[in-house]
């Protein structure tokens, strides 16, 4: 079924705070499913997938998924991030690879390994192309994704949605390097509604996560929680 | 007239401004939402026609009202229906209304018609498309449709008290836009002349619905009087505004949009600022004034309310108009900045109900002077949304403390600052309020209790090196982010954030309503409860035939 952005945006808002992350950390998959969604891509699937691999345990065993980053972030080398235990979550990664634009920029990119459906990141390459007014590069096994302040495209590669990818690269170039120009209007990126589907099995799993954020009803809260009376006719 | 002094010298600060208590006393100014709209929509000379009208004598049947401006042409889709009394209901839950609407982009052909048809009724059940930019229903007033569908049928108007004491002949119970139930996103529609601005399609529907209901309630009185039956009167055809119940629903709107919630108080402080700047206003500005306050205070013996709380208000706020109008025969408008010095008076002599509607009433004779404001009430939360994790965290500290001192003053290890709690219904999927130590669900609690939220993220970053970066922050305590979010926006946009604990025993949710329904244009501001409440819109306006031909509508200024 086609959605609009903005239920794909909620939607994931609530499934990733149900499957246990923070609300901050769920608002920032919220948008990247709809950045990614507005552009064509499978963001939801992807969120879909990710959040059925790391739903479950308590968040302090989630948070083992988020990157280590190590020193040698803050040099000129080029970084390297991996999860301190496991796979690397790719929404807590492209918080992180957001929070870090600069230093990203400066060190010229960043190589993630073993990264659970990789393609959740590339929202993030958008938010460090707009910080550094630069083109961005997400490559892994075939598939690239190129971003500009102002776009978001996909090069090449058919699956995208890749379970666990053993290495990811971001690169980040001048903008006429990537043959994206400043002056691409966004707008004109976005697709259509009706090439925004989504698989109804893919939208109730996410359901099924964002259930868990709403409190069920009992007689007193249907009363009171509203504050509506018995009467509420004129 | 002269303007004189640095208009970003006297915007009032947020640290005064933004406290619930003054933001649930705001009143409706010329910049609110719907009297703004008339304004453009006469200004560009949009015309309105009704192309379909199939509707049968029970009043059951479909019509098509459009809108056309130079660009662009909008239709309102209304169904109507025949809904048995024991189904009204103006809650959320409900299932059936009598009336249902959307509000298509464009004209709709014949098969759009079909799809509509099967989908507007079921409302949230059904299914919209990005040719769909609002849906929303109504029901009739059980203590005035009928009244006035048999006094039209007998061929007499209905009484002018009758129709002032309710003041509509359907209210909405939902009105919603931005790409709900796969109606087109606000993208969509963010870049057009007319619709950019906050709730235009919400609100430009709310206006077609209104044509449309009269034209029911004359259509049912001629089917049960025949030739016996008569039109209102176009007197009394004005007083009838579209009434509006609504609930917790839109209260988390505010905090959840605070970008947006900038550039409104923004716009109505500069306005302030602006016309406090003015040295010496004109005659015809002054009476201006004097006119709108007369007009006030004459409104304010048409709002009537049971609720002991806003009966309370609605007695200080007559008693101020009092204060004020005593004050401007004694004090008059000779001085230089008279309008800073009533404002300044105000803040001594009169409570926050009066001194906010003093702050419609200054603004209102100052069209000229603040109209082009309108076009900044929008805003891109995607402004506020980045972090900067390139920040230090003593930097992050430092705005806290300047920005947040409200926030942490607040002892919450008392049990009444942290009472409340805000959840999702699973039901309706509505916001809804629950009492912390007395109902399950806490656990699932929704992200508006900034003050201690802040208070923990403050607590957190004792311990924390100031020369850290705030990314190495939050990759340690993720669970800080949403407010590391606000500290670092609030600085660009003071207006931001509301300064009060919205998780205390003593919150009133109807202030955060108040606020928002300010920005509306909304009045006969009606509290049910602490929760709900009613209001109407568009009381008083021209209908669309009238605005087309070029009828000025009653100015701005009316008491919320």
């Amino acid at each position: 079924m086609s959605y609009s952005l903005s239920e794909i945006a909620a939607q994931s808002l609530k499934a990733t705070r149900g499957a246990g992350y923070p609300w901050g950390i769920a608002q920032e998959a919220g948008v990247a499913t709809a950045v990614l969604s507005g552009y064509g891509l499978p963001g939801v699937a992807g969120l879909c997938r990710l959040l059925q691999i790391m739903a479950g345990p308590p968040w302090h065993q989630m948070q083992q998924h988020r990157p280590q980053v190590s020193a040698r972030l803050h040099s000129s080398s080029f970084p390297v991030w991996q999860a301190q235990e496991g796979f690397l979550c790719s929404v807590l990664a492209g918080c992180a690879i957001a929070d870090y634009a600069n230093l990203i920029i400066k060190a010229g990119g960043l190589v993630m390994k073993s990264v659970y459906v990789p393609l959740l990141t590339a929202a993030a390459a958008r938010v460090v192309a707009q910080v550094g007014q630069v083109g961005v590069t997400v490559t892994w096994e075939g598939a690239i994704i190129a971003c500009s302040p102002r776009d978001l495209r996909h090069i090449s590669g058919d699956d995208l949605l890749v379970d666990n990818v053993p290495e990811v690269s971001m690169t980040c170039r001048a903008l006429e390097e990537e043959g994206l120009h400043k002056d691409v209007v966004a707008q004109a990126a976005l697709t259509a509604r009706d090439q925004i589907n989504v698989q109804d099995k893919c939208w109730r799993r996410l359901e099924v996560f964002a259930e868990r954020t709403y409190v069920p009803d009992s007689e007193t809260s249907r009363l009171s929680g509203a504050g509506a009376g018995v009467q509420d006719n004129d | 007239m002269a303007i004189q002094g640095g208009v970003g010298k006297r915007l009032r600060p947020a640290r005064q401004v933004m406290r619930l208590a003054r933001l649930g006393s705001f009143h409706r100014t010329r910049l609110s939402f719907m009297p703004a709209l008339l304004r453009q929509l006469r200004q560009e000379r949009w015309g309105f026609a009704r192309p379909l009208w199939d509707v049968d004598a029970a009043g059951v049947g479909q019509a098509l009202y459009t809108a056309r401006g130079p660009r662009r042409t909008y239709s309102l889709v209304a169904f109507a229906h025949d809904l048995p009394a024991d189904m009204r209901s103006d809650r959320v839950i409900a299932t059936a209304w009598d009336c249902t609407f959307c509000l298509f982009d464009g004209i709709p052909d014949r098969h759009d018609l079909e799809r509509l048809a099967a989908q507007v009724p079921k409302q949230e059940a059904g299914r919209l498309t990005d040719r769909e930019l609002s849906l929303s229903r109504a029901n009739r007033s059980v203590r005035l449709w009928d009244y006035v569908v048999d006094a039209l049928a007998q061929g007499r108007q209905p009484e002018e008290a009758m129709i002032r004491k309710v003041g509509y002949l359907m209210r909405t119970t939902a009105v919603y836009g931005s790409g709900k139930f796969g109606a087109a996103d606000r993208a969509v529609i963010k870049d057009r002349k007319v619709l950019a601005l906050p709730f235009r399609a919400e609100l430009l529907s709310v206006y077609l619905i209104r044509a449309f209901v009269m034209d029911l309630v004359e259509h049912c009185a001629r089917a049960k009087g025949g030739d016996r039956a008569v039109a209102l009167t176009p007197s009394l055809r004005r007083l009838f505004g579209i009434g509006n119940s609504t609930g917790l629903g839109m209260a988390p709107f505010l905090v959840n949009h605070p970008i947006l919630l900038h550039a409104w108080i923004m716009a109505r402080e500069q306005a302030l600022a602006r016309v406090r700047a003015v040295t010496r206003p004109t005659q015809e500005e002054r009476e201006a004034f004097l006119q709108a306050l007369d007009r006030t205070r004459a409104d304010i013996h048409q709002w009537h309310c049971d609720h002991p709380l806003q009966k309370a208000k609605i007695a200080d706020l007559r008693k101020d108009m009092g204060v004020l109008m005593r004050h401007c025969q004694t004090q008059g408008f000779d001085q230089v900045n008279p309008w800073d010095a009533l404002i300044y008076w105000s803040e001594g002599h009169l409570t926050l109900e009066g001194q906010e509607q003093l702050v419609s009433l200054v603004i209102e004779p100052y069209g000229w002077l603040v109209d082009d404001l309108n076009a900044s009430m929008s805003a891109d939360e995607e402004a506020g949304f980045s972090i900067n994790g390139g920040m230090h965290v003593k930097t992050l500290k430092g705005l806290i403390a300047k920005h947040y001192d409200w926030a942490l003053a607040i002892d919450f290890s008392n049990r009444k600052e942290n009472a409340k709690f805000w959840y999702v219904s699973q039901e309706k999927m509505e916001p809804r309020l629950g009492l912390r130590y007395e109902e399950p669900g806490s656990d699932m609690e929704l992200p508006l209790g900034i003050a201690r939220d802040m208070q923990a993220l403050a607590h957190a970053l004792e311990v924390y090196s100031p020369t850290r970066l705030v990314a190495d922050f939050l990759l340690a305590k993720p669970q800080h982010r949403h407010v590391v979010r606000r500290v670092q926006f609030i600085e660009r946009y003071p207006y931001a954030e509301i300064r009060d604990n919205l998780l205390a025993q003593s919150l009133n949710p109807l202030d955060l309503l108040r606020c928002k329904l300010s920005f509306f244009g909304a009045t006969r501001f009606d509290p049910r409860s602490d929760r709900w409440l009613r209001i109407c819109m568009y009381e008083n306006e021209p209908f669309p035939y009238e605005l087309q031909r070029g009828h000025h509508n009653n100015p701005s200024v009316h008491v919320v």
